[in-house]
């Protein structure tokens, strides 16, 4: 041994050690642009590379840029043939310097354009075109104000349809319902898990940051935290939130911490955001897990999960109502134990754990999906679907049928349920989802005697390759459904008349809300909420 | 829906500056020493799987259990002044200590016990399942764990077990009690004796707490002005008890020593405190066993044979187990070392171990379990005042092979000044849990890929007659850190996470002015910062890391009765990863007094009261510690040789 051994060493050491690699990685979807992290697929002013802007009337779809929906490319400008003089009513169709082109109802129920020498009522003049500001794409809600990045105008505001919580990524990703096209996925904050509307603003609750954070409903900009409003503190599972701007009031339930929340609203002095203050806030003891909340008239109704043993799983299995009419004294009521519920268990020695996991309102009554598992968190028992009668406090469940296990998610609609079933989950040895039994939606209506009845249903399994679905959380908008899924960043898309596939596996292909880094099977994607603003 | 689910430096008492004693093997000699009775020949009697020996240019502390027995509770109290840890406390007596260092996570620092490891594939042990009672010094290297089996990134902890007297005619005896807060109370029962040629000792101890100790409790934690409602913890006992047997003898030129440790252990686990599991238990029984032999194989020439195994069984039910997981580890191995001394100024050591481990768990069909190779050199060449320590390991287990260099130095300066520095690399493979066992709420994930940390540090020290300090800087880079990320919609599953680094300042000194009046006190600072992630992250500090730990303590008195005043105190440490959220400061004070009123045999009674302001701390987000808790010791022992408290103040 001698000298020239430890020199050996260290050069050894130094080629084989080396550092690591250093820098910021860009979520799944996204690549790096301009020090941050662009979506290339849709953001039209990177699209398909960092720095690309589309043109004029153009929206980038698949990372290429194209005539944006509405346009017609003419002479090589997308342009909106309704009220562009220039090509009014069809390309090379121009009018005269002195007219302006409108469009107005023809006979078949579709538009025809005409030069004109003034506006119809219920348009306004913008140039040389008749535009209606409240829907108009290009001129949305003023003159020149085009909405980008696949938003509709929707009451003189460039917004979204739907706008899609992709919890595992911190992104926000929103959807013209129309033709589900998706906007570029936009950053918001770490962990976004329920969303709500209020006014033009969209409330964010965040289990990373444990803040509600608020963003700009039309583009996702931040309005709170950093330079903006204050973040009021919420738990580490905010399963819902809960807007009521008749009451100038925001409900928050916290899972984790047990409790609902009630935070006062004042517009902030800036006009950018809200002025959110926790005012109130009721706590329904260890292990009740509070999932959701529903208000009917001055009461807030809570639904209580119940912890994860038989034991403490006792300390839900409850509906709670609260009393809203002073939200700095909130207090919870008695409450509606569903012990007395007949879930219908597939084996006498299997006890099954009513486990209600979401609630509406609908026509005066309170409804409420039931998970009906064991205490292994395996289904014991149908897919169900609570109905309280919050007068009476009378309730009982519906059987959702074979197509169902594990009812999970719950919106309505004016004439119908919708609950959406997680089904039974076989898992492959590193615990990735490899069958699934009795995943589904189902809507629900009223028969002519007042019951829930089983309108239409949409079954899904695992495909032939790529991840096994996981429906959750669900919204209507534009007639069609749009359906989470909580294990590969997917939404399945139904029609919501009679739920015929649009977007899923056997029709089309679901929307990528917010795929896995690793291609979908290993590593879960959680579309967190849907939300139809 | 998202349900959520949901570790963890301070100061030594005083890394001091030896100078390399001229023993026939190991001349390096690292500067240890605590609040201790002089180790002179620490490194010459250590175990080779010792850090005094084999990393002698490594940062090191030693702990002696006597200086804090009647004082400490556990093991995890012995080394609350110990910089670069840093300490994740469930709460309560007997209830889970799990401890990280240098920027690590728990399983990225290797604890031993005689050597070897006390889980499997390195970290993530559990210090509250290591008896106080067997405990007869603690070493810990902070850093460059390089020298080591896969597991070593933040650092290595070797508790070295009671010894058996020395010399056949003597029989020693000892006992203690301890009675405190929480209807808590332990025992201890020892003997050393000459048998059959040898030295024989049992040790017999155990313990037992219901925790039900008192915090304040915010019911309407996202209301600013609520009062907290003092609340109970419920289901936080725990009972422990254990035997400890050991038998050293020399024949035909072999000195041999047996071990033999068996440790039954229950306690509630009692959830956070917004949500606790009433019925959630968790039983466990280890037996671990280590027989290893030395010899002289001429001038300069010793070899070492160790072997080890361990069987440890775990029961959970209740809580979030369900019906129930019973899980069993396994593990055996066998390592011989040979040094040898070529020349006065030049050393070699060369090691070689080969074992194997497996996990069996009652929700899972088949066992998992894999072979294990390590290889190892190192070289110990000195010119003149520098010592340089080049060394080299490289480890199989199962599929994962890790390569471990590391060089150190060591240069010894005029007025008692030692400057001391090292770099190298070290890895941890997945562990069995990681890989393949689901545990309750946690998946595994089988496509985990091996940790990896490369670690750079440099020291100063000096000990003067009255003084000693030291001033340590590092800088730690860690790559595929796996950490758990929540797995929907209850669940959590492990993933590799690219890069960080950790770095900071370790620093302490001892005062002492007097006979009778000793003074020191410590530093961490724990910086770090994810390097490699998605916007949310990069660039964060890592949670569960706080910045500052300080530590102070005045210790004085006659050798019969002493006082001791300490203060504990960390600032605040976030514990998300997109450090938004955070636990706040504490800072513990504890008071204490012994005194020795009988001699031959020593009874000494020991009073203390710990958390005297009675602060409301946690080191887990959901998981309170106690509030102001008083024990009282009595310990008598039938030797003075070895009296409890001796010496210093």
């Amino acid at each position: 041994m001698n000298k020239q051994w430890t020199w050996a060493v260290v050069v050894l050491a130094a080629v084989l050690a080396g550092c690591p690699q250093q820098g910021v990685v860009c979520q799944a979807g996204t690549d790096k642009c301009n020090g941050g992290c662009a979506d290339f697929s849709a953001d039209v002013r990177n699209c398909g590379a960092c720095g690309n802007a589309c043109g004029a009337g153009q929206e980038c779809r698949a990372g290429v840029c194209g005539c944006a929906a509405g346009t017609t490319s003419c002479d090589g400008a997308c342009v909106v043939t309704n009220t562009d003089a220039r090509h009014c009513g069809g390309c090379g169709i121009s009018c005269a310097p002195s007219d302006v082109c409108g469009a107005e109802l023809s006979a078949d129920g579709g538009t025809m354009a005409s030069c004109r020498s003034t506006c119809a009522d219920g348009t306004v003049q913008c140039g040389q075109g008749c535009v209606d500001l409240s829907n108009d794409s290009q001129n949305c809600g003023a003159c020149g104000v085009a909405c980008d990045n696949q938003r509709s105008c929707r009451g003189g505001v460039c917004s979204y349809d739907v706008v899609l919580a992709c919890s595992s990524f911190g992104q926000v990703t929103g959807v013209r319902a129309s033709d589900l096209a998706a906007g570029p996925k936009a950053a918001a904050g770490t962990n976004p898990s329920a969303l709500a509307r209020y006014g033009a603003t969209l409330l964010s609750a965040d289990y990373g940051e444990r803040v509600l954070k608020q963003f700009t409903l039309s583009s996702f900009e931040a309005l709170s935290g950093d330079g903006g409003v204050t973040e009021p503190v919420v738990g580490s599972v905010p399963n819902q939130v809960l807007a009521l701007p008749a009451r100038n009031l925001v409900l928050v339930v916290n899972g984790d911490l047990g409790t609902l929340q009630a935070l006062s609203v004042q517009p902030s002095d800036g006009g950018t955001g809200l002025q959110l203050q926790t005012v109130g806030e009721v706590n329904f003891g260890a292990n009740t897990y509070p999932q959701a909340v529903a208000v009917v008239g001055d009461t807030a109704w809570v639904p209580l999960y119940g912890g994860y043993s038989q034991e403490t799983a006792a300390a839900g299995q409850k509906v709670v109502p609260v009393d809203l009419s002073n939200p700095s004294n909130l207090v919870a009521g008695t409450p509606v134990d569903l012990a007395g519920l007949d879930l219908k268990p597939f084996s006498a020695s299997v006890p099954a754990i009513a486990r209600p996991y979401a609630l509406v309102a609908w026509k005066g009554k309170l409804y409420a999906p039931l998970n009906n598992l064991d205490v292994g968190y395996q289904p014991a028992g149908p897919g169900m679907v609570m109905e309280l009668d919050p007068e009476t406090k009378v309730f009982s469940a519906v059987d959702l049928g074979a197509v169902c296990l594990n009812a999970a998610g719950l919106t309505a609609t004016a004439d119908a349920l919708y609950v959406s079933c997680t089904g039974k989950v076989t898992y492959d040895t590193n615990y990735v989802a490899t069958a699934v039994e009795k995943a589904s939606v189902v809507k629900l209506g009223k028969s002519g005697s007042g019951a829930l009845e089983q309108l239409a249903a949409w079954s899904v399994s695992c495909p032939s390759s790529g991840a096994c679905p996981s429906p959750g959380r669900l919204a209507v908008s534009g007639g069609k459904v749009f359906v989470a899924d909580q294990a590969a960043g997917r939404v399945f898309v139904l029609s919501a008349t009679d739920l015929s596939e649009v977007a899923g596996f056997t029709a089309g292909t679901p929307l990528q809300a917010c795929p896995a880094p690793d291609g979908t099977t290993t590593f879960y994607s959680n579309v967190g909420d849907v939300l139809a603003p | 829906m998202v349900p959520s689910l949901a570790w963890p430096a301070l100061w030594g008492w005083l890394a001091h500056t030896a100078v390399p004693a001229p023993v026939p093997v190991a001349a390096v000699v690292p500067p240890v020493e605590v609040e201790a009775p002089a180790l002179a020949d620490s490194a010459a009697d250590a175990a080779p799987e010792s850090p005094l020996r084999r990393d002698g240019t490594g940062q090191l502390t030693v702990v002696e259990a006597s200086t804090r027995r009647g004082e400490a509770l556990d093991v995890a109290g012995l080394l609350a002044a110990v910089p670069g840890i840093n300490f994740s406390d469930a709460g309560g007596f007997g209830q889970a200590r799990r401890l990280s260092m240098r920027g690590a996570a728990s399983n990225g620092v290797l604890v031993l016990l005689d050597g070897a490891p006390l889980s499997l594939n390195g970290g993530g042990a559990d210090l509250s399942r290591v008896p106080l009672a067997a405990v007869e010094r603690v070493e810990v290297l902070r850093g460059g764990g390089g020298r080591y089996a896969p597991g070593a990134l933040g650092g290595v902890v070797n508790v070295v077990t009671r010894t058996a007297a020395r010399g056949e005619s003597e029989v020693r005896a000892g006992a203690s009690l301890m009675a405190g807060a929480f209807d808590t109370q332990s025992a201890e029962l020892h003997g050393e004796a000459g048998l059959g040629g040898g030295e024989a000792m049992l040790l017999l101890h155990g313990g037992r707490s219901r925790g039900n100790f008192t915090y304040g409790f915010d019911d309407r934690p996202t209301w600013n002005g609520n009062a907290p409602v003092l609340r109970e913890r419920e289901n936080n006992q725990s009972r422990n008890g254990g035997a400890l047997l050991r038998y050293r003898r020399e024949v035909a030129g072999w000195s041999g020593d047996a071990l033999l440790e068996f440790l039954a252990e229950d306690r509630g686990l009692a959830g956070t405190v917004q949500n606790p599991t009433p019925d959630a238990q968790q039983a466990t029984g280890r037996l671990f066993a280590t027989v290893r032999a030395s010899r002289l194989l001429g001038a300069g020439r010793l070899l070492s044979l160790r072997a080890h195994g361990m069987d440890e069984r775990a029961a959970f039910r209740g809580g979030m187990f369900g019906a129930g997981l019973e899980q069993r580890q396994l593990q055996a191995g066998l390592e011989g070392t040979l040094e040898l001394s070529l020349g006065s100024a030049h050393q070699l050591a060369a090691s070689v171990q080969v074992g194997a481990e497996g996990v069996e768990v009652s929700t899972e069909a088949r066992a998992h379990g894999w072979g294990r190779l390590g290889l190892l050199l190192v070289d110990d060449i000195q010119w003149g005042a520098l010592t340089v320590s080049p060394s080299v390991r490289v480890d199989r287990s199962g599929p994962f092979t890790t390569f471990s260099p590391k060089l150190g130095g060591v240069a010894r300066l005029p007025l008692g000044l030692e400057l001391r520095a090292n770099v190298g690399q070290s890895a941890r493979a997945p562990s069995f849990s990681e890989l393949y066992v689901v545990q309750g709420t946690l998946l595994p994930n089988a496509a985990l890929r091996p940790e990896r940390a490369l670690v750079a540090d440099a020291g100063v020290g000096q000990q003067l007659a009255k003084v000693r300090w030291s001033v340590a800087g590092y800088h730690a880079l860690y790559e595929d850190l796996i950490a758990y990320e929540l797995y929907p919609p209850f669940l959590a599953k492990p993933f590799n996470f690219a890069a960080a680094r950790a770095y900071g300042v370790e620093a302490d000194g001892e005062w002492r002015p007097a006979p009778w009046l000793a003074a020191a006190a410590g530093y961490t600072l724990t910086l770090s910062e994810n390097l490699r992630d998605d916007p949310r992250y990069y660039g964060r500090e890592l949670p569960y890391r706080p910045r500052h730990r300080a530590w102070g303590r005045v210790v004085g008195g006659l050798e019969w009765l002493k006082g001791r005043a300490e203060v504990l105190a960390q600032s605040g440490q976030v514990v998300n990863r997109a450090a938004t959220v955070a636990l706040p400061a504490r800072a513990f004070v504890n008071v204490g007094v012994s005194a020795t009123p009988l001699r031959g045999p020593d009874v000494t009674v020991s009073a203390e009261l710990k958390n005297l302001l009675d602060v409301q701390g946690a080191d887990l987000d959901g998981y309170p510690l106690p509030g102001r808790a008083a024990y009282v010791t009595v310990s008598i022992a039938l030797d003075a040789g070895r009296r409890i408290n001796e010496g210093k103040p």
